[in-house]
């Protein structure tokens, strides 16, 4: 017998199963509605489209949510009965894809009676467009991986959201967006069980992997005809996109001792997708093994390490880009730095030694590639979510603010307007 | 007999003993100084061996030598050329590829044709900007190795080696008030509550962390009830204190010349900082009502003896005090007893009157300003108020909410310390008179407050957290600019205004002739988070030099 | 009057006492042959030489020297023969109070290391404190150490000693030695040196009137003591301070920078005294004290030969081989490690080898009678099977006044 508010959780959850792709369909289809029929048109002084040289005197056209085309403003023609948005003496980027943060929601993000949760999920307790998403949206933040927390070597299933106003399901870009595994570090500080040390830890993580894996393995050869369909598991069930490598998990590693591990178990053995999701203190030093393994490395929210031996700080980013890591970039851990200050992460790095072009792009792009919403969002594309940043200079520099931010199309935040928040 | 001869005479006391080591002294020196020779024969070597001569000839002879030798020293001052930078004086107009002419520590000359004197050190700065040294209005924990509590005095727990001045010159601190009995915020804030002084020697101040509920109360000085972990209100003492001064925070004003120990310590007491509890409520502010006046009584007391001071003269007061001393001499037992006991009560008499605050004569005089950490419109309005009726200067800490009493703060010339990145949640439905506003440093500067700016975190940390901490102060300069404030007036609320604040703007914070050489020299504009300082140039003398120093990660930035 | 005779009586008593435990040991003249010695002293370094000993000091040294008859002939063919250590500054004992307080804060209790204010203790005269009982000084005399200024690390007057085969009472040679303290950059700690250094006021002066009336009369513990800080103050008696960390090496400097007569000792680590180097140069009245080896330059991972940068700028230092408690103890084997570490990375052999002997004897006012293998000098000396700076050589004997009180 299974309990009725269990059913419902269970209905729940199979809807989203089935109705996995036809999410975003329906996402657009409400846009539809709300958005005008007509197009949005935006003159911009400087583009960096993050695919690509940046555009001088742009224009990019917008058309349901969408982004139609980008180009400069001799090539694009406005199309008649487009509203035309005139920052002409501004810059615009994509929206800021934020890889590692917990305010999306009510912030009860772990749950420590188990040492892995992977049954636990936290797109129920998403709160659209809070407080803390509003600033966020100010310090030119559109969308979020948001992620239970590391009290536990499994927290669970985060998901990836835009930072705007809406229902859940419109906000919701995928659920379950990835899963939250936290190596060494937090759940160390445990005690009295297996798990306390980071030999338990492993184990209790393989072996919650290895249980995952059968399942889904079993599933598969079910679908295929070949096996029997194994009984349902609630705890399992989000282990399947894991295995088919349709989602990454995000994992909490610093120390190169650590992500050695992660390297090792979590890629090289598991055949994950794996985003190294701190890589802090002295772990860059694996950063030639990321790259042969082309692992995505999100940084943060530490962003130098002080070399002791030389008696020098040293970038952390910097130290991953010289060793070869192409899917770079930073994160916030908000609220450990404010949601808002994604970019200042940037800037930091670039202090430490990043080029410019690569932080805008790890900020936006990489982080999309990194947590697999690449198709969606992180540049500024044809058919790619009109999230776009408009502000007053390079978004680096903390001289500029942001001017406007649209999401989907829809103009969330214009100074012009509202307060400034950030 | 003869072997016990030796032993037996050290033991021996002080006769004997002295003669052995004066011979001890001559023996290790002439055994040194013949090295000297063997390896160098340096000038200065000589002078020594000379000088050594000289003691066993005669001693004026010596004397004159010795004065000879200074006068040599005393003609060659040490000059500093800093040449072909751009130089952003602060307090007046930017000169375009000029000189700054320094001289024993201070700045001579400013100009584009500025005549080099041929032994003058010179410092390239083609292509370079040139600014005064940043003053940090908030720091702890830098250039100090232990904190002053009970007898230590700070002038004796200076570290000039410590490794945090390297950090602070790096981003082009390099002076600064520094707090001496709190540390720097991590994630939370400190509860003002218990000032840390309560509890001397306690050296890492316990951080307590603020709640939500507290936050949205407003007021640091609440505390929780332990059992339903509401806020208590803060309300009247039940019973009356008795009318002690508050006990002002230690704050000193240092200078970061790295190395060098004489010119670190600029003042002591540089503000007088209470905590915001110590003048919360009725009581409090009678208490603090009435130490003032105390320190009044004194000042006027003072002026009265100053007057009469100057109509006697000194020569008077001598022959005074010699037929004080030749009375005193002739004296009878009884007489001296007499006194003795008139003096005892004298002293009584003083013990019981309560001596006033030597700081609140300094506030009163207008010699240093208060600074309170005050963050809601209540909290500073109370002080705005307090600072207008008793008649002293005011320097807001905090001001998250001064930009709702701009106008006020303007009027009453307040001054304010302000982060740009504080935040505070406003209260629902009152944004637009509650919470932090990030335009805050437009308001300031169109309103006339003067403001400098403090970091996130007053001391340095090696955590990995960047951008947080005191390195971090020309950046929360640009995010002042972000605010709304312009370029010159974010430069100087990091140089000027807090050397201002301090009473210390004969000395430090512009680029003017007179002012101590404190110089920076930047690799691009000063409020851009790519620059970074090649050389600082500390009391005259290169405290830090980036690419020999390699504190901070060496790249170009194009 | 009486003071005196009580003195003389003891002198006496003393004297007798030692020449009849000399007398029992170091009656026969041995002369010791075929020996590479060290002198550390006018000779330098002589090959195959013999060294005539009797009554616990050297008779003769040299190639070509007459043999007693009666001398007993020991041959140190292979053998390299040196002066034995002098350790600048031995601390022997900790006389510093307990560091650790404890502090109430909101109910909860705290235990701050070293948040004391800092005590100086108590004024410790060595030669009165010192107890013989349970003292090791073994690991000093496998080291090589014969002579030890002894100081604790609190503050006081030092006592010179012999480090004898069993720690007596009678290895005190010299009772009143110098005066040493401990310092860091506090007031507190700094006002231990600087208090009673300060020019004397107008009241001391006219004690002082006082005092040299009648020298006779017997001064009190704390009037003492004021002498013994007078004569530095005058330059007549050298000061040990031992400087905890870098700073304090700079108000220290800075302190005696005015006080031209002060001969100041410094004791510091390598790394605390290179960010002061130029400072201590300047002041010729300066003399170092250091531990043997390499340090790391602070905030960085290059090593330097701090003795090496010392030599290189002029400034006279001494090293005191128990300086490092964890080196003396560990490198017994093999004792002159570190110092052949020293000359390996830079540092003239000579001035490695005089820096622990002549030049400490120098410091410690017995270059007469210590340092170096000269006649009528005292007969402490070191056998190493090979060159003393060799890796592998071994230190062999050890010998005190001719007395062998060590053997590996």
């Amino acid at each position: 017998m299974i309990p009725n508010h269990l059913k419902t959780i269970l209905t729940a959850v199979l809807l989203y199963l089935f109705a996995a792709t036809p999410v975003s369909a329906e996402d657009t289809d409400i846009k539809k509605v709300d958005a005008e029929s007509t197009g949005v048109a935006v003159h911009v002084g400087k583009i960096f489209t993050c695919a690509g040289d940046p555009i001088a005197d742009g224009t990019i056209l917008i058309k349901d949510g969408k982004i139609e085309a980008v180009g400069t403003r001799k090539e694009i023609e406005v199309p008649q009965g487009y509203e035309v948005v005139d920052h002409s003496d501004q810059f615009a980027m994509p929206g800021l894809v934020e890889a590692h943060s917990h305010v999306g929601g009510s912030g009860d993000l772990n749950e420590m009676v188990y040492q892995t949760n992977p049954e636990l999920r936290n797109w129920d307790q998403i709160i659209p467009h809070n407080d803390q998403l509003k600033v966020a949206i100010a310090g030119g933040v559109t969308t979020i991986c948001y992620i239970p927390g590391s009290g536990t070597n499994m927290g669970g299933f985060g998901v990836l959201m835009k930072s705007g106003p809406g229902k859940p399901e419109d906000v919701i870009i995928r659920a379950p967006g990835v899963l939250k595994i936290a190596q060494a570090g937090n759940p160390e500080r445990r005690g009295g069980e297996t798990g306390s040390g980071r030999m338990g830890m492993n184990y209790v993580i393989r072996q919650q992997l290895m249980e995952g894996k059968y399942y889904v393995r079993q599933y598969d050869a079910f679908l295929k005809g070949k096996a029997k369909e194994p009984e349902f598991n609630l705890r399992l069930e989000n282990f399947k996109p894991l295995f088919h490598r349709e989602i990454p998990v995000v994992v909490h590693t610093q120390q190169y001792q650590v992500i050695q591990s992660t390297v090792r178990m979590l890629h090289d053995e598991m055949n994950l997708k794996v985003v190294i999701d701190h890589g802090t203190f002295d772990a860059y030093k694996i950063g030639r093994e990321l790259a042969k393994r082309d692992i995505p490395v999100m940084a943060g929210p530490r962003a130098f390490q002080l070399d002791r031996e030389r008696g020098q700080i040293v970038g952390i980013v910097n130290e991953y880009e010289k060793r070869g890591v192409k899917v770079l970039g930073v994160n916030t851990d908000a609220p450990v730095i404010p949601q808002e200050e994604l970019f200042f992460q940037a800037t930091m790095a670039v202090r430490f030694g990043w080029s410019e072009e690569r932080a805008i792009r790890g900020v936006t792009i990489e982080a999309a590639k990194a947590l697999m919403i690449d198709d969606r969002v992180g540049s500024l594309e044809p058919g790619k979510d009109a999230d776009i940043v408009i502000s007053t200079g390079s978004i680096l520099d903390p001289r500029n603010y942001v001017k406007e931010v649209f999401i989907d199309g829809k103009s969330v935040y214009d100074t012009a307007k509202d307060r400034r928040r950030f | 007999m003869k072997t016990s001869a030796s032993p037996v005479q050290l033991t021996n006391t002080s006769p004997k003993r002295k003669r052995m080591n004066s011979f001890a002294g001559n023996g290790l020196y002439s055994g040194f100084n013949s090295r000297l020779v063997i390896h160098s024969l340096a000038r200065r070597v000589c002078i020594a061996v000379t000088l050594v001569l000289l003691t066993l000839m005669c001693q004026p002879l010596l004397a004159e030598e010795e004065s000879e030798g200074k006068e040599e020293k005393k003609d060659k001052p040490e000059i500093v050329a800093i040449v072909g930078g751009d130089i952003h004086t602060v307090t007046g107009p930017v000169v375009r590829k000029g000189t700054i002419l320094v001289e024993d520590g201070k700045i001579k000359e400013i100009g584009q044709s500025v005549k080099v004197p041929e032994e003058a050190t010179v410092i390239k700065a083609d292509g370079m900007t040139v600014t005064p040294g940043f003053v940090a209005i908030n720091m702890s924990r830098v250039g100090i190795g232990t904190n002053p509590s009970g007898k230590e005095k700070l002038g004796d727990g200076l570290n000039p080696f410590d490794r945090n001045l390297k950090y602070a010159l790096g981003v082009g601190i390099t002076s600064g008030c520094v707090e001496l009995s709190a540390g720097g915020r991590r994630f939370g804030r400190r509860a003002e509550g218990a000032p840390v002084e309560m509890y001397p020697g306690l050296e890492e101040p316990v951080e307590e962390f603020v709640t939500e509920a507290m936050m949205d109360f407003g007021d640091l000085n609440t505390s929780l009830c332990p059992c339903c972990g509401l806020p208590v209100l803060p309300t009247e003492p039940i019973t009356s204190q008795p009318p002690a001064a508050p006990k002002p925070r230690k704050m000193a004003a240092l200078k970061m010349s790295f190395g060098n120990l004489d010119s670190m310590l600029m003042g002591e007491d540089v503000f007088y900082s209470v905590s915001p509890g110590a003048l919360n409520g009725a009581l409090a502010k009678h208490n603090f009502r009435k130490n003032l006046q105390l320190a009044r009584e004194a000042i006027e007391a003072e002026k009265k003896a100053g007057s009469e001071k100057k109509t006697t003269s000194s020569a008077k007061s001598k022959a005074a005090a010699a037929a004080k001393g030749a009375a005193e001499k002739k004296l009878s037992k009884e007489e001296k007893a007499k006194q003795a006991k008139e003096r005892a009560k004298k002293l009584k008499d003083a013990k019981k009157k309560p001596k006033p605050d030597p700081n609140l004569i300094k506030l009163l005089k207008g010699e240093i300003a208060m600074l309170v950490r005050a963050n809601t419109v209540n909290e500073i309005n109370d002080m705005v108020d307090l600072s207008m009726e008793q008649g002293y200067d005011l320097v807001i800490q905090g001001g998250i909410e001064a930009w709702v009493l701009a106008d006020k703060l303007g009027a009453a010339g307040v001054g304010v310390i302000y982060t740009p990145r504080s935040r505070r949640r406003a209260r629902k439905g009152r944004e637009d008179e509650t919470g932090s506003f990030v335009e805050s440093p437009r308001i300031f500067q169109e309103k006339g407050i003067p403001f400098s700016l403090a970091t996130l975190s007053s001391s340095i940390s090696m955590n990995g957290l960047a951008g947080r901490d005191l390195t971090s102060l020309p950046l929360e300069a640009a995010f002042a600019v972000r605010g709304g404030a312009d370029e010159r007036t974010a430069l100087k609320a990091i140089t000027i205004t807090p050397a201002r604040m301090l009473g210390l703007d004969d000395r430090i914070g512009s680029l003017e002739e007179g002012k101590d050489a404190d110089i920076l020299i930047l690799n691009g504009s000063p409020l851009d988070y790519r620059t970074y300082v090649e050389q600082a140039i500390v009391a005259g003398k290169v405290a830090y030099d980036r690419q020999k120093d390699k504190v901070y990660p060496l790249h170009e930035h194009q | 009057m009486k003071s005196t005779t009580n003195k003389l009586a003891a002198l006496i008593v003393i004297a007798i006492t030692s020449v009849a435990i000399s007398d029992l040991a170091q009656a026969q003249t041995v002369a010791y042959t075929g020996a590479t010695i060290e002198t550390m002293g006018e000779d330098g370094r002589i090959e195959n030489a013999t060294m005539v000993v009797s009554d616990g000091k050297i008779r003769e040294v040299g190639t070509d020297i007459e043999i007693p008859d009666d001398a007993r002939l020991v041959s140190m063919a292979g053998k390299t023969i040196m002066p034995g250590i002098v350790d600048p500054y031995h601390v022997y004992k900790s006389t510093a109070p307990n560091n650790v307080r404890t502090v109430v804060f909101r109910g909860r209790t705290f235990t701050i290391p070293g948040g004391g204010p800092f005590s100086a203790g108590p004024f410790i005269r060595v030669g009165e404190y010192f107890d013989p009982f349970n003292l090791n000084f073994n690991p000093a005399k496998r080291t090589g150490i014969t002579t030890a200024n002894l100081v604790t690390d609190g503050r006081g007057l030092s006592a010179f000693a012999n480090l004898t085969e069993e720690a007596t009472a009678e290895m005190l040679f010299a009772k009143n030695g110098l005066m040493f303290a401990k310092v860091t950059n506090q007031t507190s700690a700094l006002d231990v040196v600087r208090k009673p250094l300060e020019p004397p006021k107008k009241k001391t002066s006219k004690k002082k009137a006082t005092t040299t009336d009648d020298k006779e009369k017997k001064l009190s513990p704390a009037e003492e003591i004021k002498k013994l800080w007078e004569d530095v103050q005058k330059g007549e008696s050298r000061l040990f301070v031992n400087v905890n960390n870098e700073a304090a090496v700079a108000y220290l400097l800075q302190f005696v920078e005015k006080k031209e007569k002060i001969k100041l000792v410094l004791v510091a680590t390598g790394p605390n005294l290179y960010q002061s180097l130029d400072q201590i140069k300047k002041n010729e009245n300066v003399t170092v004290v250091l531990q043997p080896g390499i340090d790391r330059v602070p905030f960085s991972a290059d090593l330097m030969n701090v003795s090496q940068l010392l030599a290189e700028q002029e400034i006279p230092f001494c090293i005191s081989m128990s300086l490092s408690k964890s080196q003396l103890s560990a490198s017994q084997d093999d004792p002159m490690f570190p110092v052949a570490m020293l000359v390996k990375t830079g540092l003239d052999r000579d001035l490695a080898l005089k820096s622990i002997t002549i030049k400490p004897a120098e410091l410690l006012g017995l270059e007469k009678t210590h340092g170096s293998l000269e006649k009528e000098k005292h007969a402490n000396f070191l056998v190493f099977d090979g060159d003393p700076l060799k890796t592998g050589s071994l230190l062999q004997q050890v010998f005190l006044n001719g007395n062998k009180i060590h053997e590996n």
